[in-house]
């Protein structure tokens, strides 16, 4: 057994947009003998949207408050994270309290009013981090049983999961690792030339139209390609990419139908996980594409 | 007033990461880069050019910077290394502090209001609250409106346990803690900001 | 004794390109002992892969060929192609050096008659082409390599065939093996030169995702007769006449991700390729895209001749990156034209990158021990024991190179005669 001190997000919590990424993350990571120990009482990380009204410090302020939590409760274990925004927001706060003495000592004022400090130190990782490097592609591939041979399926990494840090060792424009999770679970990683292109993000909440042209093109570019599945490891693409189909057809007089799944819903299915674990019974575009595996 | 040179000054200062906007040297490869970039009233590009002029007003009171949809693409791309995305943030964020963003720019109005107020009133994002803040912005009959183009959506969110159907939620224990945290942090930010 | 000063008047001059050709026959013309290292089966270096040279759009054979004729007809240049100096111990005016010198598998007796090619069938992936054409396992690089005899791949020579190639003076010898020699020198010149920036580092411009992007240096060989097209300019995907093609200028220089400096040298081979295009198709379309245009010193008169090309259009813009349409296989390449703030997406049938020069001594060519100082970007500069000409010491155009050459050529001399 594995243990990692663990950040869920917001978007992770049960309720929340991405509790079927939560709930697939747990199963995948019971077959694989890992244990995430969530941060009690951690905040939210304030996103990259959280700018405008927090400004630099607050922001920084708030994942140094995680990562005081983190240590106090798990000492200087790697910190793993889930959606790409956390991830990245936690990744640039430990870059500058690393880097930038004069926002270190800022936040560790801040942090004292709640009777906390941090000093740096701890590891932030993304899961599939965890997963290439802890465990690594045979392993991943011996767990499998129910091969999803024939599976078209496109990777879509997007944009924070990608930059400006991306995982370890992956070029900005053509990462390669989320195909070959694909071609692990023995289906087909389709050629996906819009895979690191963005789906608007936050913006999907204001600029509705303007980004849902955005994702309509990531679907066309899908559907041109024979997927029958788009496969994302970010919540933000996930609901962006997802929930706003019925919009974009609306809009665009398309007739988008496409699931769009999480890698570890991809990885729990075809490790032998029902469709409850892999928590296919939570998509709001029906995947039972996928249903002939399960 | 056409130009303003102290202004230029003011934001290498005092704006996040301001200073790196003298090392831009206007190649492009950051506007080519935004995916909603013909919607930018000026590129990232053209702001920093319109910093360096003094053009305060220009830069303050247009919508582009409340157009990033924080990419990364020009981060990594940039020859001269400049952190695109964290200067434009700055620059929003500035021309909102100074009063000079328009209020009901939508995205302006999102992040520094509602997500932002959403965030501390609980210590973490309530998605549902959030969602209806955003709808009913304008008042009751809009915001029905605009659920209703949704409904479709939030329901299937709904139905597969997605969307908390109570949309209030419970503040983290060491929310006391949490909100001296930022009120501390705030302090110190607007002193910053004042060019202290 | 007599050893010992012939030892202090020979000058090691490593690397055979123009600047390394240039260095050795300057100083073997006056007098002085030479040995030239050259690391491929033939000298030149990367002007022998061009088609023509700016500005006089003559080709760099004539020049080359001149230098080659110098080193015949002179007894003082010893040249060991297919070499490399492994190990410097010493000081100026008195070196020893080790030269690893690889096998060829054939000996000095080649004729370069061609027989043994003809009977090989072993095909392998071209180098001197970058890849983009096959070649004989057993050849000559090109038509006026120097010197002219054949050579074989070292995988190939452990094959049954390579045995049983014919050959009408006996050259061919597959059981050679590398050679280490000892030898004395007084100085040493370091003249590795360049190779081009690895295009694929560039991610997005897609160079080694997208079929038709390509690079200045596969574009030489391209227009070149001996090249993969025997000289017409096609692309890569379907062999289609170029008729639409952008350059963009900076690939990988002048960007603190990439190489950080200016090569000096790309603005002017694009514009020359541009002639290149304009030569065989009259109504070409050209592009090219440019942050700012660097005709260095004396060559705004041959950027001025290029601007009367009415088919050419610049635009002042650095590309955020290249997409493939997937049908076409047309490069799309898109950014913002930071003269009109209008954002473009253009389709080519190919696109060029005008990558920079990194020195080879930042990398394969270093200096062996801690023999050389080196300038932040790996260029060998002066303050430590080797001498360094031409591009492994600053990016240059052949003219640049060979003056800088020659004059080290002198310092060559007066610290061989240094005493140790
Ligand atoms: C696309 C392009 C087009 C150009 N066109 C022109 C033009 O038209 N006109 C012009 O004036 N200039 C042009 N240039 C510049 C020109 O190529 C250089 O000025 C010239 O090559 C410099 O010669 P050099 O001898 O210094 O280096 P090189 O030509 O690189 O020669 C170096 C030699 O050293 C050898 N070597 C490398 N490592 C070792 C080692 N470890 N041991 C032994 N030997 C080694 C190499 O094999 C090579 O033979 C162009 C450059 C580019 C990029
Ligand atoms: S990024 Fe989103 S999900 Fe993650 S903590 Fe912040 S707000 Fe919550
Ligand atoms: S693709 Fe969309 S959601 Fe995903 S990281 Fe980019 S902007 Fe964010
Ligand atoms: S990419 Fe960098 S250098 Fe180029 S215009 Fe944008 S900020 Fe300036
Ligand atoms: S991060 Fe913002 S500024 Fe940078 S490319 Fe993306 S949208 Fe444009
Ligand atoms: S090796 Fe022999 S056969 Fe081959 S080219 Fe030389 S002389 Fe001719
Ligand atoms: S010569 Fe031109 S293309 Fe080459 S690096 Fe300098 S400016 Fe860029």
């Amino acid at each position: 057994m594995k243990e990692y001190t663990f950040f869920p997000g917001c978007s992770s919590e049960k309720n929340a947009s991405a509790a079927n990424m939560e709930h697939s993350v747990q199963a995948l990571c019971k077959i694989l003998g890992i244990q995430l120990n969530e941060i009690d009482d951690w905040n939210c990380c304030s996103a990259s949207i959280g700018y405008a009204g927090g400004g630099q410090l607050p922001r920084l302020a708030m994942s140094a408050r995680n990562f005081a939590l983190a240590q106090q409760q798990r000492g200087m274990t790697d910190l793993v994270a889930t959606c790409a925004a956390c991830w990245l927001a936690m990744r640039e706060t430990a870059e500058r309290i690393e880097h930038e003495p004069q926002v270190r000592a800022d936040i560790n004022i801040a942090l004292k009013e709640a009777d906390l400090s941090y000093e740096g130190g701890i590891k932030t990782r993304h899961l599939v981090e965890v997963l290439i490097e802890d465990f690594g592609w045979d392993a991943l591939k011996a767990k499998v049983k129910k091969p999803l041979t024939g599976l078209k399926a496109a990777g879509y990494v997007g944009c924070q999961t990608n930059r400006p840090f991306g995982i370890a060792g992956e070029s900005f424009e053509n990462p390669l690792y989320l195909d070959k999770m694909i071609e692990a679970t023995g289906a087909t990683a389709v050629p996906y030339a819009k895979k690191v292109a963005c789906c608007g993000g936050a913006l999907m909440f204001t600029e509705v139209e303007k980004s849902c042209a955005l994702v309509r093109d990531l679907l066309q570019c899908a559907v041109d390609n024979g997927a029958e599945v788009i496969v994302t490891p970010c919540p933000v693409c996930q609901l962006n990419v997802e929930v706003y189909q019925d919009k974009i057809n609306q809009l665009f007089g398309t007739n988008f139908n496409m699931p769009v799944i999480y890698y570890s819903q991809l990885f729990v299915l075809a490790w032998g996980g029902s469709w409850e674990d892999a928590a296919l019974h939570q998509q709001v575009v029906s995947a039972e594409a996928l249903r002939r595996f399960a | 007033m056409a130009y303003d040179l102290s202004f230029a000054q003011d934001v290498y200062k005092n704006s996040e990461m301001g200073h790196w906007i003298k090392m831009c040297k206007q190649c492009g490869v950051c506007a080519g880069s935004c995916p909603l970039g013909p919607h930018w009233e000026y590129s990232p590009r053209q702001l920093f050019q319109l910093v360096r002029g003094g053009k305060k007003e220009e830069v303050l009171k247009s919508s582009s910077m409340w157009m990033c949809t924080s990419c990364y693409n020009c981060i990594v791309r940039c020859p001269r290394g400049l952190p695109i995305t964290h200067i434009v943030h700055g620059l929003a964020r500035y021309a909102s502090v100074k009063g000079y963003a328009d209020p009901d720019q939508v995205t302006n109005r999102f992040a520094t209001k509602i997500f932002w107020g959403n965030i501390v009133s609980t210590g973490r994002v309530g998605e549902a609250l959030l969602t209806m803040r955003l709808y009913f912005v304008d008042g009751l009959a809009s915001g029905i409106k605009r659920g209703l183009e949704m409904k479709d959506s939030a329901l299937g969110m709904l139905m597969t346990k997605r969307l908390n159907p109570i949309p209030i939620r419970g503040k983290i224990k060491g929310y006391a803690g949490f909100t001296a945290m930022i009120a501390k942090a705030q302090e110190l930010e607007a002193k910053r900001e004042a060019g202290a | 004794m007599a050893d010992d000063q012939a030892a202090g008047r020979t000058i090691l001059v490593v690397g055979g390109g123009i600047s390394g050709l240039t260095a050795a026959v300057e100083a073997a013309e006056v007098g002085y002992t030479v040995l030239l290292v050259e690391k491929e089966p033939q000298l030149g270096g990367r002007v022998s892969q061009h088609f023509q040279y700016f500005p006089k759009l003559c080709s760099p054979s004539c020049g080359l060929e001149i230098n080659y004729q110098r080193i015949k007809n002179n007894p003082r240049i010893r040249v060991l192609t297919l070499a490399e100096v492994e190990a410097i111990i010493g000081q100026e005016g008195d070196f020893t050096v080790r030269i690893r010198q690889h096998p060829r598998f054939v000996t000095e007796k080649c004729t370069a008659c061609g027989e043994c090619g003809k009977a090989c069938t072993a095909l392998v992936s071209n180098p001197f082409n970058f890849g983009m054409d096959q070649v004989k396992a057993i050849r000559n690089s090109h038509a006026m390599a120097y010197p002219n005899w054949y050579f074989m791949d070292a995988d190939y020579a452990a094959s049954a065939e390579a045995r049983s190639l014919p050959c009408p003076v006996g050259a061919i010898d597959p059981d050679m093996t590398a050679t280490v020699l000892e030898e004395k020198v007084g100085s040493i010149v370091w003249a590795t030169g360049w190779q081009p920036y690895d295009a694929e580092k560039i991610h997005p411009y897609g160079f080694g995702r997208h079929a038709n992007v390509s690079t200045n240096m596969r574009f030489e060989r391209l227009a070149n007769s001996y090249g993969p097209t025997a000289g017409r300019l096609l692309r890569p995907s379907d062999g289609k006449e170029v008729k639409k093609i952008a350059f963009i200028q900076c690939a990988g220089s002048r960007d603190h991700n990439h190489l950080p400096f200016c090569s000096r040298v790309c603005c002017l081979a694009s514009m020359k390729q541009a002639t290149y295009v304009r030569e065989q198709y009259p109504d070409a379309q050209i592009t090219i895209y440019y942050i700012d245009l660097r005709a260095m010193d004396r060559y705004e008169g041959f950027q001025k001749k290029v601007e009367t090309d009415p088919g050419i259009t610049w635009i002042k813009s650095k590309p955020a990156r290249i997409d493939e349409d997937p049908v076409s296989k047309d490069p799309i390449v898109i950014g913002e034209n930071t003269l009109t703030g209008i954002r473009y997406a253009d389709s080519y049938d190919l696109v060029v990158l005008a990558t920079g020069m990194e020195p080879t001594s930042a990398t394969t060519a270093r200096v062996p021990g801690n023999n050389a100082a080196y300038d932040e970007y790996g260029f060998v500069v002066k303050g430590g024991q080797v001498l360094s000409s031409g591009c492994a010491a600053a990016p240059l155009d052949v003219a640049g190179a060979v003056q800088a050459s020659t004059a080290v050529a002198l310092k060559a001399i007066q610290a061989a005669a240094k005493r140790g």
